[in-house]
């Protein structure tokens, strides 16, 4: 863990919280994302390209981008939320993104219900993910219920690792 | 049922020769959970001109016969080592009973095929005398036509014979409806050239061969359902779209939704709306409805789907509209889903958790009348509604353990058919006798076809198909 970039992360979402307030972004100095502009919190054009972004959230959050569950529960437990604080502090540096938060279950269950399942962790995520945001950027939300587990096999270790949601940014 | 007659080809059932025997001793009977079967001597085709073509068509005829008696659990075929007749005696001069009886036979199905020359081109002949050996009397006696021109047009048709054929003897000793003449839509579930888990929709008869893929595997199918009349399959499907992302890149991204498919034209709708999916498809008996799971936000609630314009068929050209069945308090996110109509139309059964944990509810098919029917403990899913209207088949997971099982419309007389690591989404035979289920073996990531009698007995596999899940029995054809 880099400690100075959490300690730029910090400031900026602060500055951010300042700035610009509830409601969509995109007014003003900023660029909206209908415009091309994926902008970061100064309210300057970046030069990345969202390429380099989605594999600057893969390599910096890495394994948060995953956040677990319990058995037929969609509930955000404490070490979810510590996850979901790291996803959004990368999140909230820019404005215009797409997330898509992906809702997993696993095997235990049957095809249907495991959907609707997936689709209220998902939904957690999002909800949370967003309240954290400010509105910045936009959220999609997709259930998978049992179709794409990460790990195959028989076991509370296997399953627990497939009740999952995933947050992806496109 | 009212079975549709086949459009291209006059189908010639007459000639009901002999008399029917009043009380028939050959009825199956259940005594204490045992069902005692039926001996039955299924005689290879006469045939007084014998070719190859005609030899072949004869075998897979009575091999498909033999099949369908024996795998519903009901029949047992006398080994063909063990007749004591010739199949041309039989044919020309008569079942000689007492030679049956000695290999403790039943029933005998006396079998002739003859070719004739018409107007309408080459007509195989298949003439049939089905006899109770006890009583010595014939049953019933039937001339099937078959017309060579519409078997050879058509790949396939031959099984249809033998299937209809099946049915007459089957429901003409079990006193049982007719099931064989069915098909099933399922996912077949295989791997691509790269090694990536694919699954397409696909139907075959319901005993597993004729298999025929409706999609390519490009599109993650499950949980397709028939339309009542089987040309339209409803099925919740993956798909990528290309959608603008962030920074106006062309993206692509997947989405969910239901899929409906005309399973001939093969022309198909996507129903998709932004922020709601819908899930859990299936038809009205009367066709006007498409009643389904709709996910918006954290809820899942029942909508019924229609055809604005037309007021009947739901078609893929269609508008469509929907609208909620149940209100909902604020502020819930409790699950309402896999709803099912009764065969009448009236009722529906389906899923919810709002009392902490999914249960099954029958309600008008107004959404009027809610009423909690499941109890014990466990989860309850995925019901279906019986043929017949006296039961509802559902999964039930209890315990580490999953379950097929059936109980009485308003929740009375549960019963567990079958247990294991994993079963799910039971689906019945037309004539509510059978069902056919999904079943994954632990420590795999296949799942293969199960088929149970009604008693709990016969459990078996089905194979083909090798891998498969979700399937949906249709009405005989």
């Amino acid at each position: 863990m880099k400690s100075k970039n959490i300690l730029m992360a910090v400031a900026l979402g602060a500055l951010l919280s300042g700035c610009f307030g509830a409601g969509q972004g995109g007014q003003s100095e900023t660029q909206s994302s209908t415009t091309g502009g994926i902008v970061d919190t100064k309210g300057g054009t970046i030069s990345k390209t969202i390429e380099n972004v989605v594999s600057d959230f893969e390599e910096k959050v890495a394994t948060d981008i995953t956040v677990y569950f319990a058995y037929n529960k969609y509930i955000l437990s404490d070490e979810a939320k510590v996850a979901l604080d790291k996803q959004v502090e990368f999140i909230s540096q820019y404005e215009g993104l797409v997330v898509v938060v992906e809702g997993h279950a696993d095997e235990r269950g049957t095809r249907e219900y495991n959907f609707a399942l997936g689709q209220k962790r998902a939904e957690a995520v999002r909800a949370y993910l967003e309240s954290k945001d400010n509105g910045r950027n936009k959220y999609k939300v997709i259930s998978y219920g049992k179709e794409r587990p990460v790990v195959l096999g028989s076991g509370e270790t296997v399953w627990s690792k497939n009740r999952r949601g995933v947050t992806v940014i496109q | 049922m009212v079975k549709k007659t086949i459009q291209y080809i006059v189908f010639l059932v007459g000639m009901f020769m002999a008399s029917w025997a009043v009380s028939s001793p050959l009825k199956v009977t259940i005594t204490n959970g045992n069902i005692s079967r039926t001996d039955i001597a299924i005689m290879p085709f006469y045939m007084p001109q014998k070719t190859p073509h005609l030899d072949k068509i004869a075998t897979d005829i009575r091999d498909i016969i033999m099949n369908n008696l024996e795998n519903s659990g009901l029949f047992v075929n006398v080994d063909e080592m063990a007749f004591l007749q010739t199949p041309k005696d039989v044919a020309t001069k008569g079942p000689d009973f007492s030679k049956w009886m000695l290999v403790k036979t039943d029933a005998l199905l006396s079998t002739e095929l003859t070719v004739e020359n018409t107007s309408k081109g080459v007509q195989y002949k298949l003439l049939v005398t089905l006899w109770d050996v006890s009583s010595s009397k014939a049953l019933y006696s039937n001339t099937y036509s078959m017309s060579d021109v519409a078997i050879k047009r058509t790949p396939n048709l031959m099984r249809r014979y033998a299937h209809v054929m099946s049915d007459d003897i089957y429901t003409r000793i079990t006193g049982e409806g007719k099931y064989f003449d069915s098909e099933v839509v399922f996912v077949a579930e295989d791997y691509d050239e790269n090694r990536q888990k694919r699954k397409r929709l696909a139907i075959m008869d319901q005993d597993g061969a004729n298999i025929r893929y409706l999609t390519s595997g490009t599109d993650w199918v499950v949980t397709p359902r028939f339309s009542p009349d089987g040309n339209f399959i409803a099925y919740l499907s993956y798909r990528k779209q290309n959608i603008t992302g962030g920074n106006n890149r062309q993206i692509q991204r997947e989405v969910a939704g239901i899929t409906l498919r005309d399973r001939y034209s093969l022309k198909q709708k996507f129903i998709k709306t932004p922020g709601k999916t819908f899930y859990a498809p299936q038809f009205s008996p009367d066709s006007k409805y498409m009643i389904l799971s709709v996910l918006s936000g954290r809820s899942s609630d029942l909508w019924v789907v229609y055809n604005a314009k037309k007021g009947n068929a739901l078609d893929v050209s269609g508008q469509l509209r929907a609208k909620k069945l149940l209100s909902r308090p604020a502020n819930t996110d409790y699950v309402d889903t896999t709803p099912y109509y009764s065969p009448d139309g009236k009722n529906i059964v389906f899923v919810s958790d709002r009392t902490g944990t999914a249960q099954l509810y029958t309600m008008t098919a107004n959404g009027k009348n809610v009423r909690r029917i499941s109890g014990g403990g466990g989860q309850y899913t995925t019901p279906v509604w019986s043929p017949r209207g006296d039961k509802i088949a559902f999964t039930k997971s209890l315990n580490g353990r999953f379950h097929i099982g059936i109980m009485n419309t308003d929740g009375t007389g549960e019963q567990l058919l079958t247990g294991s690591y994993f079963s799910e989404g039971p689906t019945f035979s037309p004539n509510g006798r059978v069902i056919m289920f999904s079943r994954q073996t632990k420590d795999t990531d296949e799942m293969y076809l199960m088929s149970v009698d009604i008693t709990g007995k016969n459990e078996r596999r089905l194979s083909p198909p090798k891998n498969a899940s979700d399937p949906n029995w249709s009405k005989l054809r």
